[in-house]
């Protein structure tokens, strides 16, 4: 009984802790501000979408995490670590989908996974069948032995997810994870996704896709111009937009300033 | 400095060529009995070629004792060319080896979110550059001048110019590492730009490399620069004189 009050208080602690810590973060390129003094928290175990229009600063921000890109001021804390200080022991400890992954065309599927399993300091033994696993999951069976030059794009991003989830980390980073996904592989993602946060991965992903934001999120950042511009669950967003029964389309659209699409397709048609 | 991911980004860059020669692969990994065959038949060679040698060395000092002076000699002037020709050649075929390789579009930059430093990746990125015909030729080199030696009762200075060669097959894929990022930065903003132009650019600069590397090169050895280049060229250009160059 007193095992199982402790655990519980356990869990309830850890859902509290902060697996990423961005504090008064700003990035400016030349003269454009791409992340304007940004303050986010996300939590342990959190799926946690961040959302925005194109050149809103969230490819940015999600580069300072893995600390691809150094802030010009303001502290990015990832799992406990300081990103500026150690980036590579970050890197080590999370799983990450870039927006257009560049992976090596000449190596084979199989090849360029068992790589990132070698990097990940995987066992042989549990890096083969992780590899199988997944290979088997995705429908890759029987392909895995082709250049990845041969590959169609939604196999490649198969791949750069396959690689991201391969080390178990207890944190992931996706930039449009779905993206080039057949219908069944981006239902195994979303699923897999939400296994992965009863296990108490965090998840932080950038979308286009509202729908999968709103389905998949528990909480969603909206990104505008460099600012956090909205952060919450869907119903603290539809109260902050004042969209009582909205989708997030709606809620993102008048959030953002953006909703005069009607008016701009009425233009187009002229 | 993490080495086994030097190893694991060696293996991967070796295999940048398989899309330049348009390989078909028919299974998972590359034989390694074939990759190693090339350097294992390279040493082979080396220490039959160092044996004989080795024992006409012999056999001239039996017959005329008084020819020791010259041999050595000239053991010793071999010994001390090698570096330098090592570098050249090393220098002229990995700077070939990055020319074929910028015709296809390929991504042979690490995945720049593993953990992976721009170090490991550099070294990684140097190291591969040696692989084949540079390395294959520096193990018949290594074996065959220290074969040689121990006939010739020159160990030291062999094994001191096996360590020079090396020295001089990382510099010259050192050059050619640096001078491949300063050419992907400057294509990178040419293409901006220019588009497909950027592909003459590339190569345009890497002759430039070269004419400019024979000068200074011809420079700090002959101190006679662009009029010993040009001769050479002409020269060569006589010798070979059925090619049709125009």
């Amino acid at each position: 009984m007193w095992e199982l009050c402790i655990a519980s208080v356990v869990m309830m602690g850890l859902s509290d802790l902060s697996a990423v810590e961005l504090k008064g973060v700003f990035k400016r390129y030349s003269e454009i501000v791409a992340v304007d003094y940004v303050d986010l928290s996300v939590k342990a175990g959190e799926i946690f979408g961040l959302l925005g229009p194109n050149g809103s600063g969230k490819s940015t921000t999600l580069k300072m995490l893995l600390g691809l890109v150094q802030p010009d001021s303001g502290s990015v804390n990832v799992l406990g670590i300081d990103v500026q200080k150690d980036p590579v022991a970050v890197k080590q400890k999370l799983g990450y989908v870039p927006e257009s992954p560049r992976l090596y065309e000449f190596l084979t599927g199989i090849e360029y996974l068992d790589f990132v399993g070698d990097v990940y300091g995987m066992q042989a033994e549990e890096k083969r069948s992780r590899i199988n696993e997944y290979l088997r999951g995705f429908q890759l069976e029987g392909r895995e032995g082709d250049m990845i030059s041969s590959y169609s794009e939604g196999m490649k991003q198969k791949i750069a997810l396959i690689s991201a989830f391969l080390h178990r980390p207890k944190l992931l980073i996706l930039d449009e994870p779905l993206s080039g996904l057949d219908p069944r592989s981006a239902r195994i993602v979303k699923d897999f996704l939400h296994e992965l946060k009863v296990q108490g991965v965090t998840t932080i992903m950038s979308t286009h896709v509202l729908e999968i934001a709103q389905a998949l999120c528990d909480r969603i950042g909206i990104m505008y111009r460099g600012k956090l511009l909205a952060l919450g669950t869907m119903d603290e967003l539809r109260q902050m937009a004042k969209l009582p029964d909205s989708g997030l389309e709606d809620i993102f659209l008048k959030l953002t300033g953006t909703s005069d699409v009607k008016a701009v397709v009425e233009e187009l048609l002229k | 400095m993490n080495w086994k991911n030097v190893a694991h980004l060696i293996r991967v860059d070796r295999k940048a060529g398989r899309l330049v020669r348009g390989q078909k692969l028919t299974k998972y990994r590359d034989s390694r009995v074939i990759t190693y065959l090339l350097y294992g038949g390279a040493l082979v060679i080396g220490l039959a070629v160092g044996a004989l040698v080795g024992m006409f060395y012999e056999s001239s000092l039996a017959t005329d004792p008084n020819l020791a002076g010259s041999l050595d000699e000239t053991l010793q002037s071999v010994f001390l060319s090698l570096p330098t020709l090592v570098l050249i050649y090393s220098l002229v075929f990995t700077m070939f080896q990055q020319i074929q390789r910028s015709g296809v579009r390929l991504s042979y930059q690490a995945p720049y979110w593993l953990p992976i430093t721009w170090e490991e990746h550099t070294l990684a990125s140097v190291l591969a550059n040696l692989f084949g015909f540079p390395l294959v030729s520096i193990v018949f080199i290594a074996s065959a001048i220290i074969s040689l030696s121990v006939f010739a009762g020159q160990v030291f200075s062999a094994v001191s110019t096996v360590l020079v060669v090396c020295a001089a097959a990382f510099m010259a894929s050192a050059i050619t590492e640096i001078f491949r990022v300063l050419q992907v930065r400057f294509v990178g903003a040419v293409y901006k730009s220019t588009g497909q132009a950027a592909i003459w650019v590339r190569f345009i600069d890497s002759l430039l490399f070269f004419i400019v590397f024979y000068f200074v090169y011809f420079y700090v050895v002959y101190g006679e620069g662009m009029l010993r280049f040009v001769e050479i060229v002409v020269s060569g250009q006589v010798a070979v004189w059925f090619v049709p160059f125009m």
